[in-house]
C-alpha cells in the first residue's frame, strides 16, 4: 500500500470510546486479542471479532456509533467480523464468559426476566404447552423445580405485554411458608394494585383496596375471612369493567407449592370466587406433590378437571430424547444470544449428552451445571468445557437441592433426609448401583415420600412403572441424582446405570436392584 | 411514496405510476443480480474485479428497494455515500447498514488504490459473497411480500 496519511484524530482516547460503547452494550469484556486496528491509505477501521455476529451485535453496534461524539474516526469504521473456526481455546471467549453470565441470570425466571429479548430467548416446549397455556381457562402448571413452570407463565405474560392486555402476577415465594388469611388479603392487595394501571374502574378498585388494607387491624381469622366474602362482589364489579373493555384478565400466581397446603385451597376458592363466569382466569405454577388445589372435606378449592385444567412439564429421563432436544435448544438460544455459532462450539465430545444425563432431564439444572462447569473449566484453564467438569458441578449442585428440601418441603425436612439417606446407603455402600426399582404402593407413606423426592430432583424417573417379574407387582426405576456419586463425591465403585440420555430397554432395568419400602 | 399523491390522482393514473415503479424496480434488481452473478462466477484471484461486481450487485439491489420503498431514484456519484439507506423493516437490517459501508469501503480500495493487496480488504471474499447473497435474498423476499413479481 502506498505511504499512510492516516488523521492525527485516531487517538487511542477514540479507540477507548468506540471499544467502551460496543462493550457496554454488548457486556462483552474485549481484550487486545479480541478486536484489530486495520490501517488503510488514509484512515484505520476497527474490526471486532465474534464468533457468530448476528444481527442483535450489529444493531448494538449501530446503536454505539450512533453515540459516539461525531469526531470519533471510528464512528462509522467498526465492523464485526467472523473469528477464525480454528480457534481452539473457546473458554475464554469473551461470548463464553458472557453466556456464564447470562445462564446465572437466567435461572431465575420472573416476570421481569429478559424484557425485551423473551421471545428471542424462550424456547418452545416440545409438547406444545403455549398452546394450552394461552387459551383463555383456568390452568395448573406442575413440573419439578425448573422444568420452565414459570417460564410458561412468562410466555403466556409477554405475549398480553405485547398486546396491551391486562394481567397480574403475583409472586407466591413473598408469602413462603406461611397459613393465615392475611395471604389472601395480601394477594388481593398485590392484584389490585397492578390492575389499576389499566385506569378501568379506579373508583372502585380504590375503595376495595383501601377496605382491603384495613383488615390487616383484625386479628380475629374468622373475622377477616367474613370481611373478604363481602368484599367479593364489588371485586367481581371492578374485574368484570375491565375485562368488558379488553375482552379478559389473566391473573398469574408463580409457585403456589410454597404457602402451606393447609392454605392453598382457601385462596384458590377465594380467587375463583371472583375469577368464575368473570372473564377472568387464573393461570398457576407449582409442584404436584406439594400443591393441594381441592379440601375435600372443607369442600374448597379447585377441582380439576373442571374448575382447572393440568399442563404437566417434564421431560424425564423417561422421554431421554426430549429432554435431550429442549435442553440443547435453550442452551443453542443463550449461545446464540452472546455471539456464539451454538453451545456445542465450547463443548467437547460427550458433554451436552452428560449434562442432559446429570440434569435429568430439568432444563434450569442443566443451565445451572453448564454455567457452573465453564467456571470449572476456566479456572482448571481447559479450552472446552469437558465432562469433568460436569460432573463436579453436578456435585456442587446436590447441596443446592438439599437445601431445596427445606423451601419446598419445609414441614417434611426430617422424614424426606432420613429416607434420602437410606437410599443413599442402599445404592452406594450395598449395592453400588446408581439405579434401582422400587415397588409401586400408593398407599404407602414412604412411597409418598419418593414421590416427594422425586419432585426435588434428588431421585429421578426412568421408569414409570412395569412389571419386572410376578403379575400383579409393578414397579418403578428410579436413579440416585448424580450429584451424590460424581465429582466432589466421587465413588468409583458404584456402577454407573447410564451416562448419557438414550432409550432404557425393560430387559436392562429387570437387572436394577429392588429396594424394599 | 404513491400514498402521498394517490388522492390527487385517478385510479388509472396511479395504477400507470404504480406499474412504471415496478417495472424499473425490477429492472434495477435485475441490473444488480447480473453484477453479483458476474462477480461469483469470476475466479477468486481477481479480488479486486468481485469486489468491485458485488458491490454493484449490493448497490443496484438497494437502488432497486428504495425506488419501490420510498420512491427514491437516483443517478448522481453522491448516491452512493448513501448506500446504509434501507427501509428499517428489511430484515437483518443492522447487519447490511454496517457491511453495505464497509463493502464500499473495500469497493474503492479495490478499483483505486493500486498499492493495495487482498489482505487489506475488511471482509475476506467469502465473507462478501456471503452477505450480498444473503442481502439479495432479503430483498427479493421483502419486495415479493409487497406483491413485486421477481
Amino acid at each position: 500500500m502506498i505511504m499512510t496519511t492516516i488523521p492525527k484524530s485516531y487517538t487511542q482516547e477514540a479507540l477507548d470510546e468506540a471499544l467502551q460503547a460496543f462493550q457496554q452494550r454488548s457486556q462483552l469484556t474485549l481484550t487486545d486479542e479480541h478486536y484489530e486496528i486495520k490501517e488503510r491509505t488514509n484512515e484505520k477501521w476497527l474490526l471486532i471479532y465474534l464468533s457468530n455476529p448476528t444481527n442483535r451485535f450489529f444493531k448494538l453496534l449501530n446503536e454505539a456509533s450512533e453515540n459516539l461524539s461525531e469526531e470519533n474516526p471510528y464512528k462509522e469504521r467498526t465492523i464485526l467480523k467472523k473469528r477464525s473456526t480454528s480457534t481452539s481455546d473457546r473458554i475464554h471467549l469473551p461470548e463464553t464468559q458472557l453466556l456464564r453470565t447470562i445462564l446465572s441470570e437466567s435461572l431465575t425466571v420472573t416476570q421481569y426476566s429478559f424484557q425485551e429479548d423473551f421471545f428471542t430467548r424462550y424456547i418452545r416446549s416440545v409438547s406444545g404447552a403455549e398452546q394450552q397455556i394461552i387459551a383463555r381457562g383456568n390452568h395448573i402448571v406442575y413440573g419439578r423445580r425448573g422444568a420452565g413452570k414459570s417460564s410458561l407463565l412468562a410466555y403466556l405474560m409477554n405475549t398480553l405485554r405485547q398486546q396491551q392486555s391486562p394481567y397480574a402476577w403475583v409472586t407466591m415465594q413473598t408469602y413462603s411458608g406461611r397459613s393465615d388469611i392475611d395471604v389472601v388479603t395480601s394477594v388481593l392487595l398485590d392484584i389490585i394494585d397492578q390492575i389499576k394501571k389499566y385506569k378501568i374502574a379506579l373508583d372502585e378498585l380504590d375503595t376495595i383496596y383501601r377496605k382491603l388494607e384495613s383488615l390487616s387491624d383484625i386479628e380475629n381469622e374468622q373475622n377477616v375471612e367474613n370481611q373478604l366474602n363481602r368484599l367479593f362482589p364489588k371485586i367481581r364489579k371492578a374485574l368484570a369493567s375491565i375485562a368488558d373493555k379488553h375482552e379478559s384478565i389473566f391473573i398469574f400466581l408463580d409457585d403456589l407449592h410454597v404457602i402451606e397446603q393447609a392454605l392453598q385451597p382457601r385462596l384458590l376458592s377465594k380467587l375463583y370466587a371472583i375469577c368464575r363466569d368473570n372473564r377472568t382466569f387464573l393461570k398457576i405454577s407449582g409442584i404436584e406433590q406439594f400443591v393441594k388445589l381441592w379440601e375435600h372435606s372443607s369442600r374448597q378449592g379447585l377441582e380439576t378437571p373442571h374448575d382447572i385444567q393440568v399442563i404437566q412439564l417434564d421431560y424425564n429421563l423417561t422421554m431421554p430424547d426430549k429432554a435431550h432436544k429442549h435442553i440443547v435448544s435453550i442452551l443453542d438460544a443463550h449461545a446464540v444470544y452472546c455471539g456464539l455459532p451454538n453451545v456445542g462450539y465450547i463443548c467437547g465430545n460427550g458433554v451436552l449428552d452428560r449434562l442432559v444425563w446429570v440434569a435429568a432431564g430439568v432444563p434450569r439444572d442443566a443451565l445451572n451445571i453448564f454455567a457452573q462447569a465453564i467456571a470449572y473449566s476456566d479456572g482448571k484453564d481447559q479450552k472446552k468445557v469437558s465432562i469433568t467438569s460436569i460432573n463436579n458441578a453436578a456435585s456442587k449442585m446436590a447441596d443446592d437441592k438439599l437445601k431445596d428440601i427445606k423451601q419446598d418441603a419445609s414441614g417434611k425436612y426430617d422424614e424426606v433426609s432420613n429416607l434420602l439417606e437410606k437410599i443413599r446407603r442402599f445404592c452406594v455402600k450395598e449395592k453400588r448401583n446408581n439405579a434401582f426399582l422400587i415397588e409401586i404402593k400408593n398407599e404407602n407413606p414412604i412411597f409418598t415420600q419418593i414421590q416427594e423426592l422425586i419432585a426435588l430432583r434428588l431421585l429421578h424417573i426412568l421408569n414409570e412403572g412395569f412389571t419386572p417379574g410376578e403379575v400383579g407387582r409393578r414397579y418403578m426405576a428410579l436413579m440416585l441424582d448424580y450429584g451424590f456419586y460424581v465429582g466432589m463425591r466421587a465413588a468409583k465403585s458404584v456402577d454407573l446405570f447410564s451416562k448419557e440420555p438414550k432409550q432404557l430397554q425393560a430387559q436392562e432395568l429387570r437387572k436394577l436392584p429392588r429396594m424394599p419400602l | 411514496m404513491l400514498e402521498n399523491i394517490r388522492h390527487i390522482l385517478d385510479v388509472s393514473a396511479a395504477t400507470a405510476i404504480e406499474n412504471e415503479i415496478e417495472k424499473n424496480t425490477k429492472e434495477i434488481f435485475a441490473l444488480g443480480e447480473e453484477h453479483y452473478n458476474f462477480a461469483k462466477h469470476t475466479p477468486k484471484s481477481h479480488w479486486r474485479q468481485r469486489i468491485s461486481r458485488f458491490y454493484y450487485g449490493a448497490y443496484n439491489v438497494r437502488r432497486a428497494i428504495q425506488l419501490y420503498h420510498s420512491g427514491i431514484y437516483s443517478t448522481d456519484s453522491s448516491d452512493h455515500k448513501k448506500i446504509d439507506q434501507i427501509p428499517e423493516s428489511l430484515n437483518n437490517i443492522d447487519i447490511y447498514k454496517v457491511k453495505l459501508r464497509s463493502l464500499r469501503e473495500d469497493r474503492n480500495l479495490a478499483d483505486y488504490d493500486h498499492s493495495a493487496s487482498e489482505n487489506d480488504l475488511l471482509l475476506t471474499q467469502d465473507d462478501y459473497e456471503q452477505f450480498v447473497t444473503n442481502f439479495i435474498n432479503d430483498v427479493r423476499t421483502f419486495l415479493k411480500d409487497k406483491g413485486v413479481s421477481l
